[in-house]
């Protein structure tokens, strides 16, 4: 079971830069601007101490004034996120922008992840400059960016004079995804890991403890899903420990998965940048993915709301970054003050990775007109200007150095545990292939699951799958 | 008698412009008749035709959309096609999925159709009320039914009243099908209906009249005057629906994302995927070809079919 130790170091991280030093990953050095090839955990910097943090900070961020900003009309068309709180947050940043520069009209639209993506297939290849940016899941980046369809972010929009300085903003290793030959291509809206949510009621009512009982491991949360179920009088599921996400989308197949099979010690990726879905490490993903079903068919959870049974105490655990969090305490405002937050378990004791990171990211149509491009990034640079702001929102991480050590950061629940698990976790691999990959995966989990196949030989089937689906 | 060689004894007394509007377009047709029929013959070609022979073009190559490479394959797509067993499933799953939504819309629209035609009181409010759901955008039908098949949802608790177990709607691989034809016939079918009832409103009422008078029972006008006389109606329906129900995509997209396993993986979902998720755009084309033919191998058999029997 947990180190109740654990929770306290966790606690004291920003206080104790020499404790902060020990967060750090020591892995093998990413292999940096080739997304396509198979990266080890990202080395994030030990975290800075608060002088380190405001010196990195450029002059003039979020109240930047660039020399050669388009004195004339300007229209941009931007594509947000979907979810409640990025729309109104959105919402408002628009118009505060608009505001302060009457000249630009800025035409917002929340677009789906899937939904942009399938957009964006379609009207980049064919040049069209709409929309001047949009929010992009990570990992599907690589087929736009690998595509010469996006361009680097400006510095001289955001009143920087190099790529560096932008790149310096945030935490060393925590946007490496973004970073093609030193261009920065895009700001993250938010980048996480996922950690473990416990509802700290549901899960004593059950005669545990915490830290004590808070499992650490696959196996140790697969021995408690016994005791947190609940069922009623006709044998109707009314509480679960922990449950996957079956219904919310396939992104949630692939992503949880994916850091599974690197918490095990695997990569999806060969050296080739081709996946590989039925290695050992895949199958231990499996195995640990199986032993912690419990009734994949009981279920609120949907695309646009995927913490609804954590919100609505259905599940006593839940995987989630700190937006989900804040996505539940939304929901139900009661789980306020009732959750605490531990790390994602792991496939085995003293494994060394957390599980994936993922993030979700502005990136700028290459297409657009210059003056165009020059004002979406500022406009960009305005947007994340305030991380704060954006945490307390929307609960969205972002990994500026400039942001952690304040003490609004320092006092937000969970927040060394978020922070520990994003820097021990691996990005997901950025191939033009990855919705081949996840499709897969998701095919491989349902075979397991509701069809109880073998574990290797639906693997094998998920490979082959993968493999006609890239001829 | 006729008049000068080459000259059509009806032209005399004509204008240059009607003698070309006799040869050319008939003796019938004037010239305000094309003009309405070129914007809409510009649209089919910008919009139907245009993009159909691309799709045919395109089947024959390995296209690449992203980074805009075309390798010329020739029928090598079809014959993966052929050996594809995802392929095949999902040719499979969109045939039971049309048989099983069709079958019902071609009994059930009938039937209210006749329900509507009795004339009987409140019928005009009755129609309006049945007809929401045509009117529903599409989006919201497969969210609405993703809560209603819910194992504990509405549909399952109406079933528990009967004593009867509902399945797993969703998540089974034996009734996921199921779950897609339920809600698709919820939809259709009160526009079939109205389509039918459109026939029967069409049918004369001295048949009817003169069978009443031989002494035939209802039964037998039915069998004998109704069918018969509706079967334009019925060809337009069978085909319509067929058509509609094959190449639907919003349901199995949004509702069930082709799973469980891709068992409700219908074509055009297979076609989609293969597009632009995988961008295999000439796979997906060929895929789509194959759809096409099938679907009008089916319509030109129905309509010979269906004109044997006159």
């Amino acid at each position: 079971m947990r180190d109740s130790s654990r929770g306290a170091i966790g606690r004291t991280l920003f206080g104790r830069p020499a404790v902060a030093s020990l967060v750090m990953l020591i892995a093998a050095a990413c292999s940096g601007s080739t997304p396509t090839t198979p990266s080890s955990a990202p080395s994030l910097a030990p975290l800075p101490s608060s002088s380190a943090a405001v010196s990195a900070q450029p002059s003039g961020a979020g109240a930047c004034n660039p020399a050669n900003y388009p004195t004339g009309n300007v229209n941009i068309s931007i594509w947000t996120g979907t979810d409640t709180t990025s729309q109104e947050i959105g919402r408002a940043i628009v118009q505060e922008y608009q505001a302060a520069h009457p000249t630009v009209h800025i035409d917002n639209t929340p677009t789906g992840t899937v939904d942009a993506y399938n957009k964006l297939v379609v009207t980049l290849p064919s040049s069209l400059p709409q929309p001047t940016s949009a929010l992009n899941y990570e990992p599907l980046m690589e087929t736009f960016i690998g595509a010469d369809f996006m361009e680097p972010l400006i510095p001289e929009a955001m009143c920087a004079t190099s790529q560096q300085e932008l790149i310096d903003l945030y935490i060393p290793g925590s946007i490496d995804p973004l970073i093609r030959d030193g261009q920065l291509y895009g700001m993250p809206a938010q980048r996480n890991a996922y950690s473990l949510l416990v509802n700290n009621d549901k899960f004593k009512e059950a005669g545990l403890t915490i830290p004590d009982d808070i499992p650490s491991t696959w196996d140790e949360l697969a021995a408690l899903q016994p005791k947190l179920q609940k069922k009623d009088a006709s044998g109707k599921t009314t509480q679960k420990g922990f449950e996957f996400r079956y219904t919310s989308g396939d992104q949630w197949f692939g992503s949880q998965f994916i850091g599974m099979v690197y918490q095990a010690g695997g990569d999806i990726l060969d050296a080739q940048g081709k996946a590989k879905l039925n290695t050992p490490e895949a199958l231990i993903a499996m195995q640990n993915w199986a032993k912690n079903v419990v009734d994949p068919s009981v279920t609120n959870n949907q695309g646009p709301s995927p913490y609804q049974d954590f919100a609505d105490e259905l599940d006593v655990m839940a995987f989630g970054g700190p937006n989900a969090l804040r996505f539940a305490e939304r929901i139900n405002p009661s789980l306020k003050g009732r959750v605490s937050v531990f790390p994602l378990p792991r496939a085995a004791e003293g494994s060394e990775i957390s599980g994936m990171a993922y993030g979700f990211h502005m990136l700028l149509n290459k297409f657009a007109s210059a003056e165009e491009k020059f004002v979406a990034s500022h406009f960009i640079g305005f947007m994340f200007s305030d991380p704060n702001r954006w945490w307390d929102a929307t609960g969205q991480l972002q990994p500026r150095k400039d942001w952690y050590t304040l003490p609004a950061a320092q006092a937000s629940v969970g927040l060394d545990v978020f922070i520990a698990d994003l820097a021990d976790a691996r990005g997901l691999p950025q191939t033009s292939d990855y919705l081949a990959i996840q499709t897969a995966i998701k095919n491989a989990i349902q075979r397991v699951v509701l069809e109880k196949a073998d574990m290797k030989a639906s693997l094998d089937q998920a490979q082959q799958e993968y493999e006609a689906a890239v001829r | 008698m006729s008049g000068a060689a080459g000259v059509d004894p009806r032209a005399r007394g004509q204008t240059i412009g009607e003698r070309f509007r006799r040869s050319w377009l008939g003796p019938r047709e004037p010239y305000w008749g094309l003009l309405l029929v070129v914007p809409i013959l510009i649209f089919f070609v910008i919009f139907k035709f245009w993009p159909l022979l691309q799709a045919i073009r395109l089947s024959l190559y390995d296209a690449d959309p992203i980074k805009k490479v075309e390798t010329f394959l020739g029928a090598r797509n079809f014959l993966d096609l052929a050996g594809d067993p995802l392929f095949l499933r999902s040719v499979v799953t969109t045939t039971a999925y049309v048989v099983g939504t069709v079958a019902p819309i071609m009994v059930l629209s009938l039937v209210l159709a006749l329900l509507l035609h009795t004339g009987l009181r409140g019928t005009a409010l009755f129609r309006t009320l049945i007809f929401l759901p045509v009117i529903v955008p599409i989006i919201i039908v497969p969210i609405l039914w993703r809560f209603l098949l819910h194992p504990y949802g509405l549909v399952n608790e109406g079933l528990g009243l009967f004593g009867i177990a509902g399945p797993n709607w969703l998540s089974d691989k034996d009734v996921v099908v199921g779950a897609l034809i339920i809600p698709t016939d919820w939809r259709f079918i009160p526009l079939y209906a109205l389509i039918y009832l459109a026939g029967l409103q069409s049918i004369a009422e001295d048949y009817y009249d003169a069978a009443k008078v031989d002494g035939a029972s209802a039964i037998q006008r039915f069998r004998w005057i109704t069918l018969p006389l509706l079967k334009p109606t019925t060809v337009v329906v069978l085909i319509a629906s067929v058509t509609f129900t094959a190449k639907s995509i919003v349901l199995p997209l949004v509702m069930t994302e082709g799973g469980p396993n891709n068992a409700s993986t219908t074509l055009s979902l297979f076609i989609y995927q293969n597009g632009f998720a995988f961008f295999n755009l000439g796979y997906a084309s060929a895929a789509s070809v194959v759809l096409l033919l099938i679907v009008v191998t089916f319509t030109i058999a129905t309509l010979r079919l269906f004109r044997t029997d006159d």
